[in-house]
């Protein structure tokens, strides 16, 4: 059996190996991210107090791994549909009763980001959900595929939480693990032009351009491994 | 045609798409068909709440009862809607 951090390693060569299969290029990106960007992403006002310092005033540890790829390509014009895959350290302040086990404050996380043409990307994300329940499959790993929401903070949070429900915009993969529950293994996301018109992406011909992505949490997947095989046992 | 239906067509024609949708019916894809944004949805639901006369649970907030005016009606139910 191997160990923790070589599992962690192994899932994400897979994973990394599924999404450049798909026609996906690698993004190499920084260990942190400028309080800029997370500030265009409009995370501070959607989940304030989540982000997590990682040196002076003005860089953060990513609170996911997609925003790299929207810095990127910010002001683009594209020839095609773009999907990219990046893996990142990420750091998020949670709190509070609904914080699930297996939710780290430090993690790695390896994304599949879309971008492109809207009904382009909403098949993306969906072949993504099959792709990703095979691969859980292959490991052994039996869980189901939800609708979920974010956790939006604040008043404006249940309109927010409603749009989502309502649009399918957010699954997740969830498998059991044990007496502590379910946890959530990857989540995958359509944006809508949220993130391409706050970065000013667009195709070169004018055409309407969405975003979308699959997360994966990389421990996670170790961890959800480890447990139900020593459930099965 | 059900109370709440023609209630829901007046307001998505007139409130929500300001009389730009003269083929919307009752078995039109309000939202397949880009035919109401994010803020017209949750103006949509404070509508019906109002109609209907009770707050609409989050669990209720789901594409199977408002992908048409129709199913909202048969979700929600006509003899549900208050006298005016």
């Amino acid at each position: 059996m191997r160990d923790p951090e070589s599992l962690e390693a192994w899932v994400d060569e897979q994973l990394e190996r599924l999404a450049v299969d798909s026609g996906a290029r690698r993004l190499e990106v920084p260990a942190s991210i400028k309080a800029a960007v997370l500030d265009r992403c409009g995370h501070f006002e959607s989940f304030p107090g989540m982000a997590i310092l990682a040196g002076g005033n003005d860089l953060y540890h990513a609170p996911a791994a997609c925003y790299h790829a929207y810095t990127e390509l910010q002001g683009a014009r594209l020839a095609a549909d773009q999907t990219i895959t990046v893996v990142a350290p990420c750091a998020r302040n949670e709190s509070g009763a609904d914080v699930e086990p297996g939710r780290l404050k430090h993690f790695r996380m390896r994304e599949v980001v879309f971008v492109g043409a809207p009904g382009w990307v909403t098949r993306q994300r969906d072949g993504w959900m099959q792709r990703a329940a095979s691969f859980a499959a292959s490991l052994g790993l039996s869980g189901s595929m939800e609708a979920a929401t974010d956790t939006f903070f604040g008043d404006p949070g249940r309109g927010r939480r409603l749009i989502q429900q309502l649009k399918t915009l957010k699954y997740e993969l969830r498998v059991g693990v044990g007496d502590a529950g379910t946890l959530a293994l990857a989540s995958f996301n359509l944006h809508e032009t949220f993130f391409t018109s706050r970065f000013d992406i667009g195709m070169a011909d004018g055409s309407p351009v969405a975003s979308g992505c699959a997360a994966f949490g990389v421990e996670r997947w170790a961890l959800a491994h480890t447990a139900q095989r020593h459930a099965s046992l | 045609m059900p109370q709440l239906t023609e209630l829901l067509l007046t307001f998505v024609r007139e409130d929500l798409l300001k009389g730009h949708a003269a083929d919307l019916n009752s078995d039109s894809y309000l939202f397949d068909e880009g035919m109401v944004d994010s803020l017209g949805i949750l103006r949509l639901i404070a509508f019906l709440e109002l109609e209907i006369g009770r707050p609409i649970a989050d669990h209720e907030v789901v594409m199977e009862h408002f992908r048409t005016i129709r199913t909202i009606d048969r979700t929600f139910g006509s003899k549900q809607v208050h006298d005016a």
